[in-house]
């Protein structure tokens, strides 16, 4: 695969671009905060990692966002920073391709019927709702503020997303069908998730030491791709792909990113799968169907500094797990893996390289 | 795009909408002209208001087709149409299982993983909540077939709107030419879904009785349901085992209108970047086609844009909109519309655009209201959807 990475922006609970990307994960912290949750059982108190997109009111066109909801905001603020992160203003409109990477789409939060509290009426909601629902409008929104006329995809394949999302830019430019590509992931905060978490875990019993699953997150990660130009000092995609087959064997040498938060199903896999250097960093950007794409996101940074990172906050649980990186130290190979393990089955791997 | 891309083969197709549970079903009942729409039966409606819909029949589900029992309507959708095309293709299960194969299919509602009946607590989940990973795979019509099939290629779940079946066939095409398998299922799902159809209540994009694509009194859509899936086989597949080549996906684009979410481009620039992209990717120039398969909602906005462009672009060639006889499948829409379009460049004639009585003075161009001889080895099928989203496929005649 011959796709050079020229820029990303990320939005989540860590904070906003790059520099509270690598900070949070340079410094370990686990930023995720309670708040309160209203269910049928009552109100209750849950850890969140969410995404603040003020900021991006001083990037663009007030009228513009004016109608645009939380998921397309943080879609459209990661895809800004890619392009600041780039140093690229104005892409040429037919040139230029969009895809947007999906697990919940933006219905998750929408329509209110998560049944945390008695259903809404779904005949009683506005065409603004209605239209803010369905799963392209964070694509079409984005196309409409960079003007990009180009291809204009959206994929939802839940936690296996971001590789078909990678691939598919990958395609794009090998067949000439543009030159660049904003490529990324975006997901709201689940309640029903966040529900489902305290359900699981908040009861846990005193002597359980593991380290607690991931807060539920939200957020945003792009990346602006161009076709490999040869250059040196390049961070690239070296390869991108899904399947439901085996997941395959994590070469020793290199460094694996696993996308593990401790409470998606199917984690155990990532033991049978990695047997050198893992790290972990879900306790910074929290359970999300494409959190894999900021461990993409970290993995270009570890490139970018020639580091490994430790693992946010010890990492996660794993039973039979890899053992997680627990020091920053210098990267030993030029290539890094990011894996993940699909919670309904089949796996997804991006590999990331230094040219 | 600077030069012609290979052509992929065809060689199974599987099609269930309102107009018929199979290909040859669908393609008897667009000849007859007929069509009945009627009201929702799976969800309540108001009284005295909304839209007819387009559903499909009840018993199309069967279960002793297959080895795995999804709860979800449009994942039996999906699978029902698969099992028609891999039939068609000679496809065995053992064989899949030995070759890379791949799914890329086009849906909606499959993408909504806040689907009510999947996202409650209820006692058939164990008491308790499911996983949002479980849930998800329970309406994922692509899931569904890699589980059924037991596939272990790549898959794919383009949630591109009204675009999604025509993306999804196009992505297909380029996991084959890119030598990532050796057979990809491709195509778009859709039921009837509530939440679908009081947003475009909600939107005033709905007719109140049958659709009327391109007439003078069109008022907008009414919604179906339904599923197409194609099985795209590489040539090394084809040889290997004596395949049949019953068609070609020749050639793909897609464009954005950069526009608004609701609207089309008045200027239908969009579109126009869509087909010139699709006929530079097949080698076909555009008066070479035997007819335009039109995306023909019943719209007033939509409509208007593509007879001007088809007016622009191609003066001379024949189009019509299928929408009358199915109603709008969404997410399945470009691909039953793909199918239907590989049926009629077998048989060499279209039918009538069943709705369209009386022409819209303001259109330039209009479609066929009579069943019509064509004459040509490929056509165009081209959908437009919600968010500027245009996509565009080239389709060529099989051996």
């Amino acid at each position: 695969m011959n796709m050079r990475i020229d820029g990303m922006g990320v939005v989540g609970g860590f904070g906003c671009g790059i520099s509270d990307l690598a900070a949070g994960i340079e410094e370990g912290r686990r930023p995720a905060k309670f708040f309160p949750l209203s269910t049928v059982h009552g109100e209750i108190q849950v850890p969140m990692l969410l995404a603040d997109t003020a900021v991006l009111s001083t990037m663009a066109d007030r009228r513009t966002l004016r109608r645009i909801d939380h998921h397309t905001r943080m879609a459209l603020l990661a895809c800004l920073l890619a392009m600041e992160d780039a140093g690229i203003s104005e892409p040429a409109a037919e040139s230029l391709g969009i895809i947007v990477a999906t697990g919940y789409g933006s219905t998750c939060n929408t329509f209110d019927i998560q049944e945390l509290c008695p259903a809404a009426d779904v005949r009683s909601f506005s065409p603004i709702q209605f239209s803010n629902s369905v799963h392209n409008a964070a694509g079409a929104h984005i196309a409409s503020v960079l003007r990009s006329r180009g291809p204009n995809l959206s994929i939802n394949q839940f936690d296996l997303s971001i590789p078909m999302a990678f691939l598919t830019a990958g395609h794009w430019l090998a067949e000439g069908r543009v030159d660049r590509v904003l490529v990324g992931g975006v997901d709201d905060f689940a309640r029903i998730m966040a529900y489902h978490r305290h359900c699981r875990f908040s009861g846990r019993q005193g002597g359980d030491s593991s380290p607690a699953p991931a807060a539920v997150g939200e957020g945003s990660a792009f990346f602006l791709v161009s076709g490999h130009g040869g250059g040196q000092d390049e961070v690239g995609v070296a390869w991108a792909e899904s399947g439901f087959s085996e997941a395959p064997k994590i070469p020793g040498a290199d460094l694996c990113v696993i996308g593990a938060d401790g409470f998606s199903p199917g984690e155990e896999a990532y033991g049978r799968c990695v047997s050198g250097p893992a790290a972990c960093y879900a306790h910074l950007y929290g359970h999300l169907p494409v959190g894999m794409a900021f461990d993409v996101a970290a993995a270009v940074l570890s490139l970018r500094a020639g580091s490994v990172y430790a693992s946010a906050g010890g990492g996660v649980p794993l039973p039979g797990g890899p053992e997680l990186i627990s020091e920053t130290r210098p990267l030993a190979s030029g290539q890094i893996h990011c894996l993940k393990i699909g919670a309904a089955g089949g796996y997804g791997r991006v590999v990331l390289e230094k040219r | 795009m600077k030069k012609p891309l290979a052509p992929v083969a065809i060689t199974g197709m599987g099609c269930l909408c309102a107009a018929g549970l199979t290909v040859e079903a669908c393609m008897d009942f667009l000849f007859k002209g007929e069509r009945f729409p009627a009201r929702p039966t799976r969800f309540p409606t108001d009284p005295g208001a909304g839209s007819p819909v387009f559903e499909v029949e009840s018993g199309f589900w069967s279960p002793d087709r297959f080895h795995s029992f999804p709860r979800c309507r449009t994942v039996r959708l999906a699978l029902t149409a698969a099992h028609e095309a891999l039939a068609q293709a000679g496809l065995e299960r053992d064989l899949l299982k030995k070759k890379r194969v791949g799914v890329c299919i086009g849906s909606n509602v499959a993408g909504s993983v806040s689907n009510p009946e999947l996202f409650g607590p209820s006692e058939s989940w164990d008491g308790g909540y499911p996983t949002s990973g479980r849930r998800f795979a329970a309406a994922n019509p692509a899931v569904g077939l890699v589980r059924e099939f037991d596939l272990n290629g790549p898959v794919e779940t383009v949630v591109t709107a009204c675009s999604a079946g025509t993306d999804a066939i196009g992505l297909g095409a380029a996991w084959i030419r890119m030598g990532l398998c050796d057979a990809v299922l491709v195509g778009g799902a859709d039921e009837l879904y509530e939440i679908t159809y009081n947003g475009f209540i909600s939107l005033m994009n709905s007719d109140e009785g049958p659709c009327r694509p391109f007439d003078v009194n069109r008022r907008g859509l009414n919604l179906g349901e339904g599923a197409a899936v194609m099985v795209l086989e590489s040539e090394e597949l084809l040889g290997e085992r004596a395949g049949i080549c019953r068609g070609r996906v020749l050639g793909y684009g897609a464009a954005g209108d950069a526009y608004h979410l609701t609207a089309p481009d008045p200027d239908g620039q969009g579109l126009r970047l869509a087909i010139e992209e699709a006929l530079a990717s097949s080698g076909i120039a555009p008066d070479a086609l035997a007819f335009i398969n039109a995306h023909g909602t019943g719209t007033t906005d939509n409509d208007r844009i593509e007879s001007r462009v088809f007016d622009a672009v191609f003066p001379k060639i024949p189009f019509l909109s299928t929408k009358g006889y199915t109603g709008h499948t969404l997410g399945a829409a470009g691909a039953v519309e793909a199918v239907f379009s590989l049926g009629c460049l077998s048989v060499g004639q279209v039918p009538p655009s069943v709705g369209f009585a009386d022409p819209d003075p303001e259109l330039p161009a209009h479609p066929v209201s009579q069943t019509t001889p064509v004459t040509g080895s490929a056509a165009l099928s081209e959908t437009l959807a919600f968010g500027g989203n245009n996509a565009v496929l080239i389709l060529g005649k099989g051996e």
